[in-house]
Order: structure tokens, then C-alpha cells, then sequence
């Protein structure tokens, strides 16, 4: 009798089979689970069918069976029934507490997501401003003081006094050549005065033979010998003069030497300073482009990191949409766990009564194809639903914003 | 230091070479190597091969030599610097006035 039990269940046995091992691969518990009770149902009807056959089939007479025992197992089914009506609502009530894990927790996850990608928003904001400071650093026309203005100023300040220097060197130079000149011009003067000096000399000279001249000439010569005298006293003058404008000379060119020696100072300015100072400025306006490039690539990366955050948040957000999908299913399941159970109750009912009245087998046959009928008409229910809802399961689509 | 002159046959091409330090020392000899060129359109040409060292009164002394150019109708060039002297006459800005290489 069993063999003939599985031979005629064959199918439905395979069917489970396929759908537990269809379930367990997809993960799809509820399609799964529904699928699993119908084929429960159908395996039922047909032990009830099969049952049913060894009454009415005239080739397996010898497995005859009498109403008791029809009776009996009516009974046996019944009780199988209500022990799956009492499975089917516990089934519901862990069904809802998912519906209530899964509701609770997505509602923890998209509080924690907004909150991430607000403060991401808020980062990258942050990141905007400092890329727009950053260039603004880099803006000649800013208002604000920057290093690069306050590089560029201290280059100009050092060209500017790199000139200063080179002009009052020129000038200096001018002055020093004003000052050769004027040493070549006492240089003259000495050389003149050496001149007049010889013309007194010789004036000196020519007074002493006038008056030697006028000493001969005796009385006559007196007046002449005065004059003689006189002439000579000038010559002396002459000559004092000559010495006088000869030290005031010299001391004008010793002054000159010392005027010189101080321009020299003035004009004489070592240029390695400046040069070091133009190298540092240069340095560091190398270094400052450097550093600004490094910071404007550094800050447009972390940009760059922002929105692929805020794009994984964003993605994380859509993708919690499940739980809506999944709240749909489990109330789908709910309905169908009802109706199942229903279900169950009226073919417990009627399976009394034909428990209680021997009925006929004809009236077995018509009670099983009615339930046979209607739960026919619940797999098909079950099939439009799942289709429905299974047509949202594609997350990446994000049509519908629920949060 | 030492300064010397070459002049060209036409006149018109002055090369001064200026050896060793080119300072305030200088000046007097280097006033000389040019104060006697007054030809229209003469061209000073500094070579400054073996010239070790430059201050600013060296940098005076061009300007004036650059100067006396001028009035001539001419040009100054300064030609063979090192690296250092080159140096020098850049912070001066003094390749933008004339030539030197």
C-alpha cells in the first residue's frame, strides 16, 4: 500500500523536492513556503484519492477496504489537518515578527544612512569651501592678504632695493669720477703754482739785481733801490701766497681722498645678500605652487571620495526599499496562511461530517474535487500576487522613494 | 685686476676685458677704457671670462659705461660670464637692459 502511494505521488513528491531545493537556492522563503504547503495540500488529496481507489477499482480488488476503515482514516486526515491549521498560525505569528525584525531594523539602517549622508553632504560642502579658499589664494585680485601676494611683494621690495642699490652705486660712481676730475684740476693748480713760484723766484731774483743796479748808480739809484725793495717784498708775498694756495690745495685733495674712500663705502655693496634673498623668495614661491597644487589634487580627491560615499549611501538607501517589498510578501503570506487555514477548517468540517454519515464514494470523489477546486483557485490567487510583487524586486530600478 | 682694451680697426668695437675682481677699485681704469671711444654707434663688449667677483659698484660702472653708449649712438654687450657673475646681473634685471651671455 505505501508502494502504491508513492507511485501514484510520484510527482508531488518530486515537485516538494524541486521547491525545497528551488528555496533554498533563491533564498526565497516565502514562495518557497507557499508552494510547499499547496503541494502538502495536493499530497493530501491524493492519499484521499488514492484511498479512495481501492474501493472503486476493479483491477485492485484485493486492496478492498470497508467503511470503517474509510472512516478511519478520514479521521486520521482530519487530524492531520488541524495539527497543519495550528503549524500554519504559528507560521503567521513568526511571519509577523520578521515583518517586525526586518521593519524595526530598516528603520534603525535609514536613520543611520540619512545621518551619514547628511554628514557626508555637510563634508563635502566643507571640501567645496576649502577648494574655493584655495583658489581664491591663488586670485591676484583677492582682497584678502595672501602668501602668495605677501612672496611675490617681498620679490618686488627686494628688486626694488636691488635697484636702489645698483642706482646709488651709479651715482656714487658719477660722484667719484666728479671727484677724479676735480683732483686732476688741483693736480693743475699745483703744477701752476709751481709756475707762479718760479715767476717769484725770478721776480726775486730780478728785484735783487735792480737793486744791486740801483746800489751802483748811488744817489741817483736811491729811489730805484725802493722800489727794487718793494719789488722784492711782493715776490715774497708772492711766494707765501704760492705755499698757502699750495697747502689749502693739498689739503683739498687729501679731503677728495677721504670723500672718495666714503663714496667707495657707499657705492661698494656686496651683491651675495641679495642674491640669497632672491633665491629664498624664489624657493618659496616654488614651494607655495607646490604646495598649492598638492593641496587643490589632495582636496579634489576627497571631493572625489564624497560623492562616490554619498553615491554608496545613496545606493544603501535605495536598496532598503526591500523591506517594503518584503513587508508586501509577508502580507501576502499572511493572506494566503489564512486563506490555506480556511481552508483547512472547512475540509476539517466536511471531513467530519463524511467521518460521522458513511457516505458514499461518489460524494468523497465531489467533496475532494470541491477542495481540490478552491484550493486550485487559491495556488492561482497565490501566482498572480507573487507575480506582482515579484515584478519590484529589482532594486536597482529605484522608482519608488520610500524613505 | 686688471683692465684691458682692444678696439677694432673701425673704432667702432670696444672690448674691454676686466680680470679678477671688478669693484670700486676698478673704476679709474675702467672710466679709462672707455672715456677716450667717442665714436657714433660704438659697440662696448664686457668680457667678463675672468672676472671672479662683482659688487654694485661694478654694477654702477656698467650703468654709466651704458650710458656713455648712449650718447654715442651705441650698444653694450657682455659676453663669456660665469654662472655667478650672471647671476649678479639678473638680480640687477640687467639681461633685460642689454645683452649677456
Amino acid at each position: 500500500m505505501l508502494f502504491l502511494l508513492v507511485k501514484k505521488t510520484w510527482f508531488a513528491i518530486l515537485i516538494s523536492i524541486a521547491v525545497i531545493a528551488f528555496g533554498a537556492i533563491t533564498n526565497d522563503f516565502q514562495y518557497g513556503l507557499s508552494s510547499l504547503l499547496i503541494i502538502l495540500l495536493v499530497w493530501i488529496i491524493n492519499v484521499v484519492v488514492v484511498l479512495k481507489n481501492y474501493n472503486v477499482n476493479d483491477d485492485a480488488v484485493k486492496y478492498k477496504i470497508d467503511e470503517s476503515q474509510t472512516t478511519e482514516v478520514v479521521q486520521q486526515v482530519s487530524q492531520l489537518s488541524t495539527l497543519i491549521a495550528g503549524e500554519l498560525s504559528s507560521l503567521q505569528e513568526s511571519i509577523l515578527q520578521v515583518k517586525k525584525l526586518i521593519s524595526d531594523a530598516v528603520t534603525g539602517l535609514s536613520t543611520g544612512f540619512s545621518t551619514l549622508s547628511n554628514e557626508t553632504r555637510a563634508q563635502e560642502q566643507m571640501v567645496m569651501g576649502l577648494i574655493t579658499n584655495m583658489s581664491d589664494l591663488n586670485n591676484e585680485d583677492s582682497e584678502q592678504f595672501t602668501i602668495k601676494q605677501f612672496a611675490s611683494e617681498t620679490d618686488e621690495i627686494l628688486n626694488y632695493f636691488v635697484g636702489h642699490i645698483i642706482n646709488v652705486s651709479k651715482e656714487s660712481m658719477v660722484m667719484v669720477h666728479t671727484i677724479d676730475d676735480m683732483v686732476l684740476n688741483m693736480n693743475e693748480i699745483n703744477s701752476l703754482l709751481a709756475d707762479t713760484k718760479t715767476i717769484a723766484d725770478q721776480t726775486n731774483l730780478l728785484a735783487l739785481n735792480a737793486a744791486i743796479e740801483a746800489a751802483r748808480a748811488g744817489e741817483a739809484g736811491r729811489g730805484f733801490a725802493v722800489v727794487a725793495s718793494e719789488v722784492r717784498e711782493l715776490s715774497v708775498r708772492s711766494n707765501e701766497f704760492n705755499e698757502k694756495i699750495k697747502n689749502a690745495v693739498s689739503r683739498s685733495v687729501s679731503d677728495m681722498d677721504k670723500a672718495q674712500k666714503i663714496i667707495s663705502e657707499i657705492a661698494s655693496k656686496d651683491m651675495s645678500v641679495a642674491i640669497k634673498s632672491k633665491e629664498r623668495v624664489d624657493e618659496m614661491m616654488g614651494n607655495l605652487n607646490e604646495m598649492n597644487g598638492f593641496i587643490a589634487a589632495k582636496l579634489s580627491e576627497v571631493s572625489d571620495i564624497t560623492s562616490r560615499i554619498e553615491s554608496g549611501v545613496n545606493l544603501a538607501v535605495q536598496s532598503l526599499q526591500f523591506e517594503d517589498i518584503n513587508r508586501q510578501l509577508c502580507d501576502y503570506i499572511g493572506v494566503h496562511l489564512n486563506q490555506i487555514t480556511e481552508h483547512f477548517d472547512s475540509m476539517n468540517t466536511q471531513l467530519k461530517q463524511t467521518g460521522q454519515e458513511i457516505v458514499s464514494t461518489d460524494e468523497i470523489i465531489v467533496l475532494i474535487a470541491n477542495i481540490n477546486s478552491l484550493l486550485s483557485q487559491d495556488l492561482e490567487k497565490i501566482n498572480q500576487n507573487t507575480r506582482q510583487t515579484v515584478q519590484q524586486d529589482d532594486m536597482s530600478e529605484g522608482e519608488i522613494e520610500l524613505f | 685686476m686688471s683692465i684691458t682694451t682692444e678696439k677694432s680697426d673701425d673704432g667702432k668695437q670696444v672690448t674691454i676685458k676686466i680680470d679678477g675682481r671688478f669693484d670700486f677699485g676698478s673704476h679709474h681704469d675702467f672710466r679709462d677704457a672707455y672715456r677716450g671711444s667717442s665714436e657714433s654707434g660704438t659697440v662696448f663688449i664686457l668680457d667678463m671670462s675672468s672676472t671672479e667677483y662683482m659688487d654694485s659698484s661694478a654694477l654702477g660702472m656698467i650703468l654709466l659705461l651704458k650710458e656713455h653708449a648712449g650718447t654715442l649712438g651705441g650698444d653694450i654687450k657682455i659676453v663669456n660670464a660665469s654662472s655667478e657673475i650672471k647671476n649678479i646681473l639678473e638680480i640687477a634685471n640687467f639681461d633685460k637692459l642689454f645683452s649677456v651671455s
